[in-house]
């Protein structure tokens, strides 16, 4: 007897939709139809007001010969199996490829107006999650709220906004959570203030990375 | 549990303090507030376990406290809670929920991926249990806002019944 879908689903987002991610809705699912093509582009949009803020990435990657479709496999959805450990670090716009130094890098990071992030969406699979780390510069007061957003974006034109104003005042904070479950990705807006980098990896469980100091993965 | 029963009884007198009235009541482990910060508790945790967990099992238990969140919102605004509502959260949060990661996050990671003799692989398993939760918790989530008192005792009864303890079968 076919088992029935289940009766409950988290909002999703289509080709061109647009929602704001907070309270109401803390997580969206990108259909593989908004998330199926091209790339979906994370960008740090701020004011002046906020100075040079800057955008990370802490992220999980399964390597190339992981057979993500296996069922059973490590890579099978949402899978931690230990046959094939994901690869554990960051990128910045300093580190840009993950993996490091790859020809063809599942994320790539960047500035053009404000820093950015964005993920291969052909190699999608590849992707276990993603962890959006916004951090002022080391020895900035850290009285100033958060403010601005940031912006994901997709090539189909679906859009979600995470706005930073829940932070609050923080060195550092884990504002956006992207997890891939069988080939879509899942938003959620996380809000989690931070003092370092290190500690905002470190709340969501990403243990398997070298650290320099607080605020420098070892790459 | 009985000391939320004693609470709403209380509240329901006419000069009875609000539901979530400091005073007699802070140190009620099932007051709203305390169930807010437990809530909030939880996630974290989930967060932190995000490394060990199949990443679909930790968007499906955050959906579980994103609902259990929303059913508690819905005894902030009414002067007597509904006794349904408060023991499905707090089933969810100081039971059902973590009990469920417990039991899987205790396996040795080795064998998480591998079918058991009499059943799914470990990974399988808590996935469908928490987006089962997830399924149940949003039915009396729709229960709660119709009002439908016949359902949201159905459906709470169905949440004790399956997911008391957690029925993981690992």
């Amino acid at each position: 007897m076919p088992v029935p879908p289940p009766r409950w689903q988290r909002p999703r987002l289509d080709l061109d939709g647009r929602v704001t991610l907070g309270g109401g809705v803390p997580a969206v699912t990108l259909s593989r139809a908004a998330a199926g093509v091209g790339a979906t582009t994370i960008e740090l949009a701020v004011g002046p007001t906020q100075g040079p803020v800057g955008l990370a990435g802490v992220y999980e990657l399964w390597g190339d010969a992981t057979a993500p479709d296996s069922p059973g496999s490590p890579g099978s959805p949402g899978s931690t199996g230990p046959a094939a450990r994901p690869t554990t670090s960051v990128v910045t716009r300093d580190a840009r490829e993950a993996p490091a130094r790859s020809r063809r890098p599942v994320l790539l990071a960047g500035r053009d107006r404000f820093d950015r992030v964005a993920i291969d969406l052909r190699q999608v699979r590849r992707l276990r999650r993603l962890l959006l780390v916004v951090r002022r510069p080391v020895g900035v007061p850290m009285t100033l709220p958060w403010a601005g957003a940031l912006v994901v974006t997709t090539h189909a034109g679906a859009r979600v906004d995470v706005p930073l104003e829940p932070i609050g005042a923080a060195p550092a904070a884990a504002a956006l959570a992207i997890y891939q479950v069988d080939g879509e990705l899942v938003l959620r807006a996380a809000a989690r203030p931070a003092g370092s980098l290190r500690e905002a990896a470190q709340a969501f469980g990403f243990e398997a990375i070298t650290w320099l100091d607080d605020h420098t993965p070892l790459q | 549990m009985r000391s939320w029963l004693r609470r709403s009884r209380a509240d329901a007198a006419p000069d009875g303090p609000s539901p979530g009235a400091s005073g007699a009541g802070d140190h009620d482990p099932d007051t709203p507030q305390a169930l807010t910060d437990a809530l909030a508790e939880l996630e974290a945790r989930i967060d932190r376990s995000g490394g060990r967990l199949p990443t679909a099992a930790t968007v499906a238990a955050l959906d579980v406290t994103d609902l259990a969140a929303r059913l508690l919102e819905t005894t902030l605004d009414v002067r007597v809670p509904d006794v349904e509502v408060v023991l499905a959260v707090r089933g969810l949060v100081r039971d059902y929920l973590p009990t469920t990661l417990d039991r899987f996050l205790a396996l040795d990671p080795s064998v998480v991926d591998l079918p058991l003799p009499h059943g799914p692989s470990p990974v399988e398993q808590v996935v469908d249990q928490l987006v089962a939760m997830a399924d149940a918790a949003a039915d009396v989530l729709a229960a709660t806002r119709a009002r439908d008192i016949d359902a949201l005792a159905a459906q709470g009864i169905f949440l004790r019944t399956k997911f008391s303890r957690s029925d993981l079968d690992l």
